[in-house]
């Protein structure tokens, strides 16, 4: 059952995220990368953390993926015409691509990884994930990258203002 | 329902007091920004180097606290090497605001608030890389100053250059950052943490774990990451065309600062947890020293524009840098940490003399633009060459004595046919950056379209004389500023 | 308690891979930025399984601080292709031939 689930859910994401690169239509390519972000978000529902599952759903797929939507609309995008694309899809450096992918993938399957025992304490793989342990970890131990990310947020909305101002 | 309690962990405000001055004159600056019809354009810059100098001043009164320690919860060092790193971010960020004042006469863009204010987000972003003591604060530290060099590489938004250098470095910097990601997520699979003295203690208790192949993947996917900051080679693509198409005063600003931030973060994340592998990265670091030399120094022989040439020697240094990493002794990397701070400078400054040569609105960067420049302004010949001789790596400047070092300790571990490589490519770079200086000196200035400098702001002379000087001290007495840089590697927690 | 993780793990591999094969392959600016963020969601997926593992609330810290820079990315990209877009009508990458690429 949960090996059943997992197969969806990550077959979902990845033909969405094959979709995303093989789309003509930008739009389609954006749409198709809000089910990859749904996808996941599930994915994550079954490793216990629906903090960062809803997480994924509001801040993902529902502001991210919107903000992107609306800018393509903005800018006309809707034509993509890319003749180029089909030919490079053959080319050299696809293949060498596909083998390292191939090789990555080895890793990937070959290895379990170590159980470890963390060091927060005993808790059920239920309470995992949950928003408590996370606000504790954010407030306490993370204080420094958390005051970080808004210095962060700060520039970046100063940035994007200054350029995509007209003056 | 409990209720949740939080308890700050013990923290050491004073460790990270210059970034709170950045951050603050940041916010101010941009305050001041809105009421620009109000006040004198130039009071932005003045209160944005005022800022930074008081920065400077904190690393100065804060550092070299009694021994290495963690606050933060162990998110931030407070280590010589924080330290060191610290005062030359603070160097940069001085230099570049000193610069910046020059330049913005010539261009609107750069007077204005949000351009002191990304400046200053950035140098808040390096410093959080060189004292991150966490990958999670180490990683948003480097999309701090990520982000804020985007956009500013895009400032001229009257060029097309200027947004196309700002495009190509967006997208493959974040290219490299997922790259890097990647590389910190299976590193936290293997050792279960996040914390790089935590990851030090496990690989040190759990020997068995350094043939787990999730450790290796990880550290080549993390250096491949930090490659693309450093320029390294294969991942220096993105170089030469944001460089030249960024203003000229950013230019100087990622060159070295975003460099410099870069090598710290190298240095925390695989110097001290990861030296158990070193049989690993050595033979990376080897072929990437290597490579990176090679292909910046002999592209750099074609090139004629000045901006361009100095994005390939750029990423030469970075080959150079890169030896400290393959000799592997403290010596070494003490000589890679001296030459990452005589590189600062004379990078700088070069930058600071191309950024001089500006009419309203235009930039001269053809290096046939120097011609005749050196018997018609003396002083700025005279300073432009001693960059340039540094840069070359010739006597009685810093670039020489770093260079010395650096090579000498490599030739010590036993690396002869990379450091006969590194002479040759030192030989090979005396060429193009010497071609500046000859036609400097030895070629008359066209009649048409000549080069003047009208009035020089006060700014920008003591900027390149305080450069010059640190280039010339660093060259004929080093040895306060290797046992300086020595200190900090030892101290490296 | 080790239930299925490789199997994500290869999910997290293969997702990755096809991001960074479509930033290769793609010319459009903005679905190399989508093709971006396909990576950034297989590194969230690689950092929830090893957390789990862990069980510990450390990369669960780091998957909402990609989250944010994910965001702050796409209001820095978004405005660099406005830029852009208003001065060339359009964005794709091969268009852009003033510096050599």
């Amino acid at each position: 059952m949960g090996l059943l689930a997992i197969i969806i859910c990550g077959g979902a994401a990845l033909a969405c995220a094959l979709l995303v690169i093989l789309s003509r239509n930008t739009v389609h390519s954006a749409l198709w990368m809000v089910g990859n972000c749904l996808a996941l978000a599930v994915l994550f529902l079954l490793l216990n953390s629906q903090f960062i599952a809803i997480l994924q759903v509001i801040v993902y797929a529902g502001a991210i993926m919107m903000f992107i939507i609306y800018a393509i609309m903005m800018l006309n995008l809707r034509e993509a015409g890319e003749d180029e694309f089909r030919k490079s899809l053959l080319s050299g450096r696809f293949i060498v691509l596909f083998l390292f992918m191939i090789c990555l993938l080895a890793l990937g399957l070959g290895l379990s990884p170590m159980a470890l025992k963390g060091e927060m304490g005993p808790h059920s793989l239920a309470k995992f994930g949950e928003v408590n342990l996370i606000a504790n970890y954010i407030f306490v131990q993370g204080i420094a990258a958390f005051e970080l990310v808004s210095v962060m947020l700060t520039a970046a909305v100063v940035g994007a203002v200054f350029l995509a101002r007209r003056d | 329902m409990e209720t949740l309690n939080f308890i700050l962990p013990p923290s050491n405000y004073v460790a990270v007091m210059p970034q709170i001055v950045l951050v603050a004159t940041a916010l101010i600056v941009l305050m001041i920004g809105i009421f620009k019809k109000l006040v004198n354009a130039s009071v932005i810059g003045y209160t944005a180097l005022a800022g930074s100098l008081v920065a400077l001043t904190c690393v100065f009164l804060s550092g070299q606290q009694a021994g290495p320690s963690a606050t933060f919860a162990g998110m931030v060092l407070n280590d010589g090497f924080s330290f060191f790193l610290t005062l030359v971010i603070c160097m940069i960020i001085v230099l570049t605001i000193l610069v910046s004042l020059n330049y913005g006469r010539f261009f609107e863009n750069i007077k204005s608030g949000e351009y002191y204010a990304l400046v200053l987000f950035s140098g808040v972003g390096m410093i959080f890389m060189a004292t991150a003591g966490n990958l999670i604060l180490l990683f948003v530290a480097l999309e701090t100053m990520s982000i804020c060099i985007y956009a500013l590489t895009g400032f001229h938004k009257d060029q097309l250059r200027s947004g196309e250098a700002a495009l190509k470095y967006f997208l493959l910097g974040a290219f490299g950052s997922a790259f890097l990601l990647y590389g910190f997520a299976f590193i936290y699979g293997a050792t279960g943490s996040l914390d790089i003295i935590k990851i030090a203690g496990f690989i040190k208790s759990h020997p068995q774990i350094l043939h787990f192949k999730f450790l290796v993947a990880g550290l080549v996917l993390m250096i491949a990451g930090i490659g693309f900051k450093i320029s390294m080679v294969p991942f220096h693509m993105w170089t030469p065309d944001a460089y030249e198409g960024a203003p000229t005063s950013i230019t100087g600003f990622m060159a070295t600062g975003v460099k410099a931030a870069a090598f710290a973060a190298l240095i925390r994340v695989i110097l001290v947890p990861l030296a158990p592998m070193e049989h690993s990265w050595v033979t990376i670091m080897w072929v990437a020293a290597f490579l990176t030399m090679t292909v910046g120094n002999i592209i750099a022989l074609v090139q004629d524009n000045i901006k361009r040439m100095l994005a390939y020697s750029s990423i030469a240094h970075a080959g150079y840098i890169l030896l400290g990493f393959v000799a592997g002794t403290g010596l070494a990397q003490a000589g890679m940490l001296f030459y990452l701070m005589v590189y600062a400078f004379m990078n700088i400054g070069a930058f600071a003399v191309v950024a001089l040569l500006c009419k309203k609105g235009e930039e001269f960067n053809s290096i046939s633009d120097f011609a005749g420049l050196g018997f018609k302004y003396p002083a700025l010949g005279l300073v432009m060459s001693v960059f340039l001789f540094s840069l070359a790596g010739l006597p009685p400047t810093g670039g020489f004595m770093g260079k010395f070092y650096l090579f000498t300790q490599a030739l010590r571990s036993g690396y002869i046919w990379l450091v006969v490589a590194a002479g040759v490519n030192s030989v090979i770079s005396m060429y193009y950056y010497l071609r500046v200086v000859v036609i400097m000196y030895f070629k008359p200035q066209p009649a048409e379209n000549a080069i003047v400098l009208n009035s020089v702001s006060p700014g920008i002379v003591i900027a390149l004389a305080a450069a010059t000087t640190a280039v010339l001290i660093m060259g004929i007495f080093p040895s306060y500023f290797l046992s300086l840089a020595g200190n900090s590697i030892f101290s490296l927690m | 308690m080790n239930d299925y993780q490789s199997v994500y793990l290869a999910l997290s591999v293969i997702l990755f891979s096809i991001g960074a094969l479509g930033v290769i392959l793609r010319k459009d600016a903005i679905v190399v930025f989508l093709c971006i963020e396909i990576m950034l969601g297989a590194v969230n997926l690689a950092f929830v399984v090893f957390s789990r593992a862990n069980q510990s609330a450390e990369g669960l810290f780091m998957v909402m601080c990609i989250m944010a820079v994910a965001g702050a990315e796409a209001a820095i990209g978004l405005a660099i292709f406005v830029l852009l877009y208003r001065k060339t009508g359009t964005i794709n990458i091969d268009k852009f031939n003033l510096l050599k690429w």
